[in-house]
């Protein structure tokens, strides 16, 4: 019976292996739905994979061990599972012919706010694999719009699976339908919308432990400045922008995170802190980083519209570390005090001139 | 006539008589607004509920029904386009109300002179020491409500309040719109757009809570209101509301028909009747002729209903 079960999962493992998918073997045992291992913490976690969905991921050609490089034996000590995202595997780069690597964008995360203190905090500290994940790709097959474009391919290029591998991958960039809300764009940042990616960044920054943490390492002990830090979130979730993506979801125009905090033309992982020149929201590149959004604010880097790209109104609450913040701030509480008086003012006089008319009926 | 008498002639306030109209010969009406008037509210009123419902799903963004009404509003592109023609419309009934202001001021300079507050009722003034009997009636101070004149502390409060609310939600809403021409163009600190935010946004919640609770509660689903009160639409009111809610114009519409209309007196004995009432009451102590006059109210209406029988 054992030898039975062992050839089965052996067969479907090369089967696996025919339709393009590279696991080392490893999905013999990790194809068996349940098999889970319980953590430091007690925890139950599932280790198991579907074999299905990985021949059709982004990875499906790269062997588990390329990434996992710890493990080198069978059965592998538990732990030792992380992926090295810098590591070069064997798929070759069409453009370079070099063996495939991420280990640029993997040096920019390495130095940016999130990667330069992993080392010291890899619990709450964002690795690779915390935002990305192995992403299924697009069946071609499936929109008619890249049915056509097949079609075009296949007059050229003869290897069909070939073309179709291509496709899928380029497509995988592109959520499906290509025209959003009148606005045709080409291919996006991210697979995530926009209030997707606010939600991923708020998974850490809302969480006011792990950011508490997190300015103790970078020693960031000035009070207005943690103050920013820790309402950065929810500063941001009662702006326009916020506000845009979170109401209409097909349109992505509004400014996200990944927007403001990243540069333009760069690999968006440069995220680093306002006073590092290479910062998007640094004093010299914030009106560029502005004017990235070529739909909505062209004009800021054409005019040099310093003022306008320095406004606070991407995080909306007042930090009252300066004069002109400190006047928002007076605003903000004068606008409070105006309609909360008004309004109990309203409340008393309409309930009391109610009481009396009332009254004066019976 | 020359231009000057001609624009004299349109913007010059109207005299009191000639607010009073006697309908099919034996029903007094009191005519509040002018058609001008009229259009002015329907315009700020229908914008504003516009700007409410394309506006308030952005305020709160995260409630149940804001995405489902953002939807039906063709997105937030959709919902963006109709609030911001709704608004310059609405800032534009706000600036030819303004216009409307400086040219009767200009036609009306030689009465302001004289009795500014006497002429220009509705800019708050020594009268409104009625709001302070207001409130004692309704602590149970004071018998009878207040000897109110032609506009009520409300209707005062309505009208500067729009005032206040265009400065606070509509020039922010420009800035909103166009906030590269303010602070980049007009070189406008980059606090601008953050100040112009907050006001705009709690500006919105100040104006639709007071029309919602006060202004909808005096013209609509007060007891005595409502459905509604149609002077909106109509521009009038009854001469029984008249008394009852604005005593003291009530009695000066009265006394200058009687002064200026002689003959109006003697054509319509009803008129006669009224006047003489008028002169009698206003010897009487203040609560006493407020009481007096609402006994009165009810008497017409008695004989109104009693009339309707017949």
């Amino acid at each position: 019976m054992k030898a039975f079960i062992l050839g089965l999962t052996g067969a479907i493992a090369i089967t696996a292996t025919a339709l393009g998918a590279q696991d080392d073997g490893c999905l013999v045992c990790h194809r068996l739905k349940g098999l889970s291992i319980v953590t430091k913490d007690n925890k139950i976690k599932d280790c198991s994979i579907s074999d299905a969905l990985f021949a059709h991921s982004v990875h499906r050609n790269v062997g588990c061990t390329e990434c996992h490089t710890k493990i080198e034996q069978y059965p592998h000590k538990p732990g030792n599972e992380k992926v090295n995202c810098a590591t070069k595997c064997h798929v070759i780069d069409p453009s370079t012919k070099k063996p495939f690597s991420h280990e640029k964008v993997y040096e920019t995360w390495k130095e940016s706010v999130h990667g330069k203190n992993y080392d010291k905090a890899p619990d709450i500290y964002p690795y690779c694999t915390y935002c990305h994940t192995n992403k299924l790709l697009i069946d071609v097959n499936k929109f008619d719009s890249l049915k056509m474009s097949f079609n075009r391919c296949s007059i050229c290029h003869e290897n069909k699976n070939w073309i179709r591998d291509r496709l899928s991958h380029v497509a995988s960039r592109e959520p499906i339908p290509i025209i959003r809300n009148g606005f045709t764009h080409q291919f996006i940042k991210t697979r995530r919308d926009g209030w997707e990616i606010v939600e991923l960044c708020a998974s850490c920054h809302e969480n006011k432990k792990k950011m508490e943490k997190a300015l103790e390492i970078e020693g960031i002990h000035n009070k207005y400045e943690r103050e920013r830090v820790l309402t950065a979130v929810e500063s941001y979730k009662v702006t326009m922008h916020a506000k845009m993506l979170y109401l209409d979801r097909k349109d992505n125009r509004a400014a996200d995170c990944l927007d403001c905090h990243t540069n333009k033309g760069g690999n968006f992982h440069d995220i680093f802190h306002k006073n590092d020149p290479r910062s998007s929201i640094n004093a010299k590149n914030i009106e560029l980083t502005c004017g990235r959004s070529t739909e909505c604010h062209p004009l800021a880097p054409k005019y040099h519209m310093k003022n306008f790209a320095q406004t606070k109104w991407v995080h909306m609450h007042p930090i009252p570390d300066s004069l002109g913040q400190k006047i928002v701030k007076i605003v903000e509480e004068f606008m409070f005090w105006l309609t909360t008086g008004t309004l109990l003012f309203a409340v008393t006089i309409v309930g009391l001139d109610l009481l009396k008319n009332l009254r004066r009926k019976h | 006539m020359g231009l000057w008498e001609a624009f004299k002639k349109r913007f010059r306030v109207r005299a009191e008589q000639d607010k009073l109209l006697i309908v099919d010969g034996e029903k007094i009406m009191i005519q509040k607004f002018t058609l001008f008037q009229r259009l002015l509210h329907v315009g700020i009123f229908t914008t504003f509920i516009w700007q409410i419902i394309t506006g308030y799903p952005l305020k709160f963004y995260n409630l149940e029904w804001a995405k489902p009404l953002i939807t039906l509003l063709g997105g937030i592109p959709g919902e963006m386009t109709i609030h911001r023609i709704s608004g310059f419309i609405m800032f534009s009934d706000f600036l030819l109300t303004v216009l409307y202001l400086i040219l009767i001021l200009i036609a009306n300079w030689d009465l302001a002179k004289k009795d500014f507050f006497g002429y220009f009722k509705i800019v708050p003034g020594p009268t409104d020491i009625t709001f302070v009997h207001y409130i004692k009636y309704l602590l149970g101070f004071r018998k009878v409500p207040p000897d109110w004149d032609e506009y009520i502390w409300v209707d005062k409060f309505d009208f500067w309040a729009v005032g206040w609310g265009m400065l606070a939600i509509g020039i922010t809403g420009w800035i909103l719109w166009l906030p590269e021409v303010f602070t980049g163009f007009l070189k406008l600190p980059p606090e601008t757009i953050q100040i112009a935010y907050l006001m705009h946004s709690d500006e919105a919640v100040l104006a639709l809570g007071w029309i919602a609770l006060v202004h909808m509660y005096i013209v609509h689903y007060g007891p005595n209101k409502f459905p509604m009160d149609w002077i909106w639409l109509t521009g009038t009111a009854s001469e029984v509301e008249w008394i009852e809610e604005r005593p003291r114009s009530y009695r000066r519409i009265i006394k200058a028909v009687a002064e200026n209309e002689p003959h109006l007196l003697e054509k319509y004995p009803f008129l006669k009747e009224r006047y003489q009432f008028v002169l009698e009451v206003e010897k009487l102590p203040e609560e006493e002729m407020i009481k007096k006059m609402h006994e009165y109210a009810h008497h017409l209406l008695e004989k109104e209903v009693e009339g309707g029988k017949a």
